[in-house]
């Protein structure tokens, strides 16, 4: 065991897990009585069946088949002696059988049942923790083994005596891995004989006849293809694992086993089924790259029927098989591909998800093509309820025809270029979804990148469009990135969506304007309401048409319009918006401006969430035709090309107002005429007025001088006065003066006359000394 | 100015507010950072248009801002007539560590001077100045092309709620409230139907 796994690449191993609806404990330890595993003879069966069946891969087809001489008489024995245990444990696990199926028949309540489908046993459980990551083929083997056993009990307790060569199958696989000697022996051949192996495998069976082989099985194996070393070395890897649980409470448990051991897929909240009891998974183990298909295992009497009575009674088988091929074929290509499948499984959303008749789905896969053109009906009928999430985004590629190995090529080349949008792109893709796991990693916003670098060197006109990320961002979750890469082409091409985002947006205002008119046809009061509010379709639907919903909507509803969209195309996108708005209708009519639109683009959604179908099953009733839009699309076109009422008025205002432009433009050169000559006149008037100015000045000039000479002029009488009174003053001063000296004179005689005395006196006192 | 977190009798004045500029240059964070005082890291790129409210007080008057976010990329660029037409304010933002976003900022002012109405009040922001280690679009050259074209200029930074809210008040201040009030009463009166009127009961919070 250990050697296989060393075998082949860790990322490349593929598990088989089958799921079955009803055990009980006896059985359960039953199966872990039987201390095999699979062996890769088994998985070569898997993978023989595989071959044969698949379109894609059946080129080694009809390869003549060397005859197996190399087993031993003993090794026949063994298988034999095997052989016998396994019909004994059939008898045990019949009886145990029969008290489950009468428990169940008496509540008649087996639809419960069929729900706890996924949840391992207890004992299982344990026994796996002491593992290592991967559950081991021994394990599966125990549990597979009986749970055929037990699917053929129950068939019979049915009366469906016929028994499904699905069962006997993976009977024969089983019985074939209960040889415990196979094991080594099956490895070595895996190294080096390329042929025998499968021929022993079938030499087996026929010997051993407590196995039934049926002749369909039997035509198979002789029509196996050689099997390479590579193919058994995938088929090594590959794991058949059953889970069942009789209690509903299991489911939790379950979740946690899940995550613990394999971390295959979150099933938090699977729902119930109504229709199915038992389901198909696709699946992954994300640390260890390690894909796991649980295939249906249909235990109810209906839907045994509808298996038996079906031609394709393998095909769940083939189907699983083919995406398992064609996982396995990505991984070769592009290791990082795993990414989008640990988080396709994540995402899945769980309540509401119906898995639907999986039979339908596995015929669907088959034969898509035949069955999209003659049974359109029943087609749209299964989409609107939904694909099963596992194989959604396989099955949107068949709807879209987006499988295209061309363009694929044609993507590895342009990832490997460079592209003008790269800085934009790059801005825009950490703001996509960032609150979701897958794109906070780098791996998810990595391959995001790509994807949108990608297109916008294919598609060079359109580029790089914001809106678009979110959208690619979905298809990542389904798919690798080459295959999103193709359906992007194919949405934007195929489904129209292209012009939406081309640089003008012209596909977005074509859109909105026939939604604008759907509305007031299907939805008057609202298109009332909404005129009344002045709420515009631009304003709340731009961002549904440019990133398909995936906006603001949980992507879990968004998946179930896409299902719908990608068979039916852009009338179910408009149907679609009307759904939402009349899903919503008494609470819209009730709002305001304000109110409208956040609720339209918050919460809009939350109505349908109890129940998804509820919107796709309402978007239904709205008769949206593909000539309804093209009409209106004409509508639109001539509303642009100016043909329209409303714009030929606008037309014939501008004409008006063109001619009276035209008036406006005679009247304003005469008016400026008129202007001129008014400014010759002004300047003339200036310059007279200038020349009187001038004499003014002089005037003002002279009355100056005046003025002055006025005031020197008084001036001088004052003068004059002072003058003369000076004068006056001064004759009377001089007439002073003359008395003065006048009298200066007579002082001076008198000072004279008394000088003359005195000298007299002394000449008289000289001579009265004398004497 | 102060926020109102409770209904007031009197009647809002509404003013219609476009928020313009080159993606990602952080319109929508500045809006959440005004209405709800919230940021986001990684918010999404705005698909169309985004309508948000917000009522503050400035001066006695209760002013509503009708706050209309545009998405960023060129290609929406035809959308953006229908969201600055008649609106009575507007804020072009670019981002201070990106000059293309400058010189588009620009072209966006170029454009409101010419195609909207001429009583619009526009202010220059440059957002994530927390970054100021990668400025690229120097905070005088935004401030002299701003005073040359005569808009209102802040720098602004969502993360750090840095100049949010003083960028509202700035804007409130600088407009012409007595007439709008007149004109919006009058309007009422006449019972006409404007697509930017309209009453709302509840009133967001704001922190300021």
């Amino acid at each position: 065991m250990t050697r296989k796994k060393n075998n082949i690449p860790e990322h490349a191993r593929v598990s088989f897990i089958s799921v079955s609806s009803s055990e009980d404990e006896g059985t359960e330890q039953t199966e872990r009585k039987r201390g095999s595993s699979i062996s890769s003879m088994k998985r070569t069966r898997l993978k023989d069946k595989e071959k044969m069946s698949s379109p894609l891969t059946n080129t080694s087809l009809n390869t003549p088949r060397k005859k197996a001489d190399s087993k031993s008489g003993d090794e026949l024995e063994l298988i034999r002696a095997r052989a016998n245990s396994v019909k004994k444990e059939h008898q045990q696990l019949m009886n145990a059988f029969e008290e489950e199926k009468q428990k169940a028949i008496a509540d008649k309540e087996r639809k419960t049942m069929s729900m706890l489908v996924s949840t391992p046993p207890a004992k299982v459980r344990n026994h796996r923790k002491h593992h290592s990551a991967i559950v081991t083929n021994s394990d599966i083997s125990h549990i597979i083994s009986g749970m055929l056993e037990e699917g053929n009990d129950f068939e019979d307790e049915f009366g469906l005596k016929e028994r499904s060569p699905k069962l006997e199958s993976m009977r024969d696989l089983i019985s074939q891995e209960i040889q415990p000697d196979n094991l080594g022996e099956s490895d070595n051949m895996s190294k080096n004989d390329e042929t025998s192996f499968a021929d022993e495998n079938d030499e087996k069976v026929n010997d051993d006849n407590e196995v039934d082989v049926s002749d369909d099985t039997e035509n198979n194996q002789n029509e196996s293809p050689v099997i390479e070393d590579e193919d058994i070395a995938r088929s090594n890897s590959m794991n058949v694992l059953v889970n069942r649980n009789d209690e509903d409470e299991g489911r939790n448990e379950n979740t946690s086993f899940f995550e613990a051991e394999t971390r295959i897929c979150s099933y938090e909240n699977l729902p119930l089924p109504k229709e199915t009891e038992s389901r198909d998974i696709l699946s992954l183990n994300a640390d260890d790259i390690h894909f796991t298909v649980i295939p249906l295992f249909n235990t109810r009497n209906s839907d045994a029927e509808t298996l038996l009575s079906s031609d394709d009674d393998v095909i769940s088988d083939v189907f699983l098989m083919e995406r398992m091929e064609e996982l396995n074929n990505t991984l070769e290509k592009d290791p990082r591909a795993i990414q989008h499948y640990r988080y396709s499984f994540q995402h899945v959303v769980q309540k509401q998800d119906n898995f639907g008749d999986i039979e339908w789905w596995g015929r669907f896969m088959m034969n898509s093509e035949s069955l999209m053109v003659n049974n359109t009906n029943e087609v749209a009928e299964k989409l609107s309820m939904g694909i099963p999430n596992p194989i959604r985004g396989l099955v949107w590629q068949l709807l879209a025809n987006a499988k295209n190995e061309d363009l694929e090529e044609i993507y590895h080349q342009l990832v490997k270029e460079s592209s003008p949008h790269e800085k934009m792109i790059r801005r825009d893709i950490t703001r996509t979804f960032p609150s979701h796991e897958f794109f906070t990693g780098g791996d998810g916003q990595e391959a995001l990148f790509r994807v949108m670098k990608s297109y916008s060197l294919y598609d060079k006109r359109v580029g790089y469009c914001q809106g678009l990320t979110f959208l690619v961002g979905l298809f990542l979750l389904h798919m690798p990135e080459a295959e999103s890469f193709c359906l992007l082409v194919k949405y934007m091409e195929d489904y129209e969506m292209r012009a939406t985002y081309k640089p003008s947006l012209e596909g977005l205002h074509h859109n909105l304007y026939q939604l604008d008119r759907l509305i007031v046809e299907n939805l008057p009061s609202i298109a009332k309401h909404f005129n009344d509010e002045g709420v515009l379709s631009t304003m709340y639907a731009s961002e549904w048409f440019m990133t398909f919903f995936t906006y603001r909507f949980p992507l879990e509803l968004v998946d179930r319009m896409f299902d719908v969209f990608f068979g039916e195309g852009i009338t179910s996108l408009f149907k679609l918006c009307l759904a939402v708005l009349k899903g919503n209708e008494n609470l819209l009519l009730k709002l305001n401006f304000d109110n409208l639109l956040q609720f339209l683009k918050q919460s809009s959604f939350k109505i349908f969430m109890d129940d998804l179908s509820s919107l796709i099953n309402l978007s239904r009733e709205f008769k949206v035709t593909r000539k309804k839009l093209s009409h209106l699309s004409k509508e639109y076109e001539k509303f642009l090309n100016k043909s329209n009422p409303l714009q030929e008025k606008v037309m014939s205002l501008e004409d008006q107002e063109l001619s009276s432009m035209k008036f406006d433009k005679d009247n304003l050169s005469e008016a400026y005429l008129n202007i001129q000559k008014q400014i010759q006149k002004s300047n003339q008037e200036v310059s007279y007025l200038r020349d009187e100015n001038g004499m003014l000045n002089q005037q003002v000039e002279q009355l100056k001088c005046l003025i002055e000479s006025h005031e020197q002029g008084r001036g001088a009488a004052k003068l004059e006065d002072t003058i003369n009174h000076l004068r006056e003053e001064n004759i009377k001063l001089n007439k002073e003066l003359q008395e003065f000296q006048t009298e200066l004179i007579t002082t001076k005689i008198n000072y004279a006359e008394c000088e003359n005395e005195r000298l007299e006196l002394r000449k008289a006192i000289e001579k009265l000394k004398h004497q | 100015m102060e926020m109102i977190s409770s209904p007031s009798m009197l009647k809002p004045i509404q003013i219609k507010l476009v928020l313009l500029g080159e993606a990602a240059v952080g319109k929508s964070s500045l809006v959440l950072r005004f209405v709800n005082n919230d940021y986001q890291e990684n918010k999404e790129p705005t698909i169309g248009a985004a309508f948000l409210t917000q009522k503050c007080k400035v001066q006695d008057k209760i002013i509503k801002f009708e706050i209309w976010d545009t998405a960023g990329q060129e290609r929406f660029h035809s959308l953006a007539p229908m969201y600055y037409r008649n609106a009575q304010a507007a804020i072009v933002v670019y981002d201070i560590t990106n000059s293309d976003s400058f010189d588009r900022a620009k072209s966006w002012v170029k454009e409101l001077q010419r195609q909207a109405t001429n009583e619009i009040v526009v202010a220059l922001a440059g957002n994530k100045c927390d970054l100021h280690d990668s400025r690229q679009v120097e905070s005088e050259v935004a401030s002299s092309y701003s005073s040359e074209k005569g808009l209102l200029f802040l720098e602004t930074s969502a993360k750090e709620n840095e100049n949010v809210n003083h960028l509202f008040k700035e804007i409130a201040k600088k407009l012409p409230l007595e007439s709008f009030s007149k004109k919006q009463v009058e309007e009422q009166t006449q019972n006409s139907i404007n697509i930017t009127r309209r009453q709302d009961s509840s009133i967001s919070q704001c922190s300021c």
